[in-house]
C-alpha cells in the first residue's frame, strides 16, 4: 500500500465513527465565511468535503457546490446528489476535477483539512487550492491535537502549530486577506498572489 | 465630588464613610465613551491578532509594574528579582521607566482606549509580547503592527452589552473575557492568571500619591487629576489608619485590588513593594480578613 492509499484507509476507517461525524467544522464556520465575503456568491469548491454536511450548507446558502476529498466514505446521503470527485488535495487539482467551470472556481472552502495534511505538504496544498480558485480560499484550520485518531492507531492532525505560524506560513504562498483566531482554531481568507 | 475625609475601612472590601466618596466610587466615568469603544473594538479584531488564550498553571514569578511614584524606592527590590529570574511585565509608562533603568519588559500591557496611549509601545524591544486590549485605539495597534509577538484580548464582560454581542459574531463565540476592575492593574492580574501564573509581586502599584508626584514619570493625562486625603485602615483599629493623597482613580483601584483579592484570592498569590497606600493596606490587613491569600510586603513571596 502506497501513502497515498495508506492515508485514504486511514480516513475510511475513521468515518466509520459515529462520533467523528457528528460535528461538521464546514457547517460551522459558514457565519464567518459569509460575514468575510459579504453578499457575493457563485462556484465553489468544497475541498476536503467530509461528511459534505458544510457544503449542503453552502448550497442552501446559494452557492453552486461542487465536492472534492480523498475518499467519500463519510458522505452523508444527503449531499450525494452534489457532485464529488475522489482527489487528493496535494496533487494538480485541475487535472483531477472535471473541467466544469473552466478549471476554476469563485471559491475554494477548505474547513479542518490542512491539519490532517503533512507539515511538509500543508503549504502545497494552499498552493494547489489558489490555484483552482478565482477570488480566494477560506480555511479553518484545528490548532490542537485530535482526538479520535486514538481510536484508529493513527495520528489525524498531523501538523499542529499556532495560529500565527499558519498566517505566516499562507501570507508566504498568498495574501491573507482576513485572519480570525478561535482560540482552539484558526479561519483565514487568502488571496492568490497573482491578482 | 471626592471628599476631603473619607474614611476607608476593611473589612467588606471598601467601606467609605462618606457616602458621596461611595456614590463616586459606584458611579465613575470611563475615560473614553461607549461608542468609540466599541468602535475601537469593531476596527481591533479584524486585524487578526492572536487572542490571548489559557494555559496551564506556571510556577514563574512576575514583577507587575505600574508607574507610581514608589517605583523608585523600589529599584533595587525589583532589579533583585529579576535577576533571580522573575518575569518583568510592565503596564503603560511603566515600559518605559523599566527601559531608561536597564530593565528589559518581558511583556508589555495597555488597555486604556485614549489614541495618546501609543506611546507606551514606543520603542520596540525585541522578543516583548504586547497585550492590547481591543478597546485600544487604532493608532495604539497602528504601534505594534509590524511586530512580531503582539496578542489581543478583551476587556469586556461575555454575555453583557453590545461589545460581547461583536465579539461573539466575529469570533463564532469563541474568545474569553477579561473582567476586573477599571484600571489596567486588576485586568492584568486576571490576563495573567488565565494564561496560568500564579505568583505576583507589585511594584509602582501605589494607589496613592508621594508628596506632590502623581507617577514615577511625567503623565501629562493626569497632571489636572483631583485629589482628597483619605485615611485607610483596619475599622475599629484607629492606631492603623494613616493619611495618603489619592486621585478617584487611584481609590477606586484599590477597591478594585481588594475585591478580586476577595473573589479570587484563593487563585493567586500576590505581594506588593513600596510605600504606597495599596501595600500599606495589605501590610495592616495581614491574612486576618483574606486568609485565602498570602498578604506580605516587601519580601519575596
Amino acid at each position: 500500500m502506497n501513502f497515498l492509499e495508506s492515508e485514504r484507509q486511514k480516513y475510511v476507517d475513521v468515518w466509520s465513527l459515529d462520533a467523528y461525524a457528528a460535528y461538521s467544522p464546514g457547517e460551522a464556520y459558514l457565519p464567518l465565511f459569509l460575514d468575510m465575503i459579504g453578499t457575493e456568491r457563485g462556484t465553489i469548491l468544497d475541498a476536503g468535503c467530509g461528511s459534505g454536511k458544510g457544503a449542503l450548507a453552502l448550497h442552501e446558502a446559494k452557492f453552486n457546490v461542487s465536492l472534492c476529498d480523498l475518499t467519500d466514505a463519510g458522505l452523508v446521503q444527503e449531499a450525494r446528489f452534489l457532485p464529488f470527485t475522489q482527489a487528493c488535495l496535494w496533487n494538480r487539482l485541475a487535472p483531477q476535477l472535471p473541467y466544469r467551470f473552466g478549471g476554476k472556481f469563485d471559491w475554494v472552502y477548505c474547513c479542518d483539512v490542512l491539519e490532517h495534511i503533512p507539515t511538509p505538504f500543508t503549504m502545497l496544498v494552499i498552493s494547489r487550492l489558489l490555484e483552482i480558485s478565482k477570488r480566494g480560499v477560506f480555511l479553518s484550520i484545528s490548532l490542537m491535537p485530535d482526538q479520535f485518531g486514538v481510536w484508529i492507531g493513527k495520528t489525524l492532525h498531523q501538523t499542529v502549530q499556532p495560529f500565527n505560524a499558519w498566517k505566516q506560513q499562507l501570507n508566504t504562498v498568498g495574501r491573507v486577506k482576513e485572519s480570525r483566531d478561535l482560540l482552539h482554531c484558526g479561519v483565514f481568507l487568502v488571496e492568490s498572489n497573482a491578482k | 465630588m471626592l471628599n476631603d475625609a473619607a474614611v476607608v475601612t476593611m473589612p467588606n472590601v471598601i467601606e467609605y464613610a462618606d457616602p458621596r466618596v461611595a456614590a463616586d466610587m459606584a458611579n465613575g466615568k470611563m475615560n473614553t465613551d461607549d461608542d468609540q469603544l466599541l468602535k475601537n473594538i469593531a476596527a481591533s479584531i479584524r486585524r487578526g491578532h492572536t487572542q490571548w488564550r489559557a494555559g496551564p498553571v506556571r510556577p514563574e514569578r512576575i514583577c507587575l509594574v505600574g508607574s507610581g511614584p514608589s517605583l523608585a524606592d523600589t529599584e533595587q527590590e525589583l532589579r533583585q528579582a529579576i535577576w533571580d529570574g522573575a518575569i518583568l511585565v510592565t503596564l503603560n509608562g511603566a515600559y518605559h521607566w523599566c527601559i531608561e533603568h536597564g530593565l528589559k519588559p518581558q511583556t508589555q500591557i495597555v488597555m486604556d482606549a485614549r489614541p495618546s496611549n501609543a506611546r507606551f509601545l514606543m520603542p520596540t524591544v525585541p522578543k516583548c509580547n504586547y497585550l492590547l486590549a481591543s478597546q485600544c485605539d487604532p493608532k495604539t495597534w497602528d504601534a505594534v503592527e509590524d511586530r512580531e509577538h503582539v496578542w489581543i484580548f478583551h476587556a469586556v464582560v461575555k454575555q453583557e452589552g453590545v461589545a460581547s454581542d461583536v465579539l461573539d459574531t466575529f469570533y463564532a463565540g469563541q474568545w474569553i473575557g477579561i473582567g476586573g476592575g477599571t484600571t489596567v492593574v486588576t485586568r492584568a492580574i486576571n490576563l495573567l492568571r488565565i494564561a496560568g501564573y500564579v505568583r505576583y509581586e507589585l511594584f509602582g502599584i501605589d494607589c496613592c500619591w508621594q508628596g506632590d508626584v502623581h507617577h514615577a514619570m511625567p503623565q501629562p493625562e493626569n497632571v489636572n487629576d483631583r485629589w482628597a486625603l483619605v485615611s485607610a485602615g483596619v475599622r475599629d483599629k484607629p492606631e492603623t489608619m494613616r493619611e495618603f493623597r489619592v486621585s478617584p482613580w487611584q481609590l477606586k483601584q484599590a477597591e478594585d485590588l481588594l475585591t478580586i483579592m476577595k473573589v479570587n484570592g484563593k487563585h493567586f498569590i500576590l505581594s506588593s513593594h513600596g510605600n504606597g497606600m495599596f501595600t500599606y493596606l495589605l501590610q495592616t490587613l495581614g491574612s486576618e480578613s483574606l486568609d485565602s491569600l498570602l498578604f506580605t510586603s516587601g519580601e519575596k513571596v
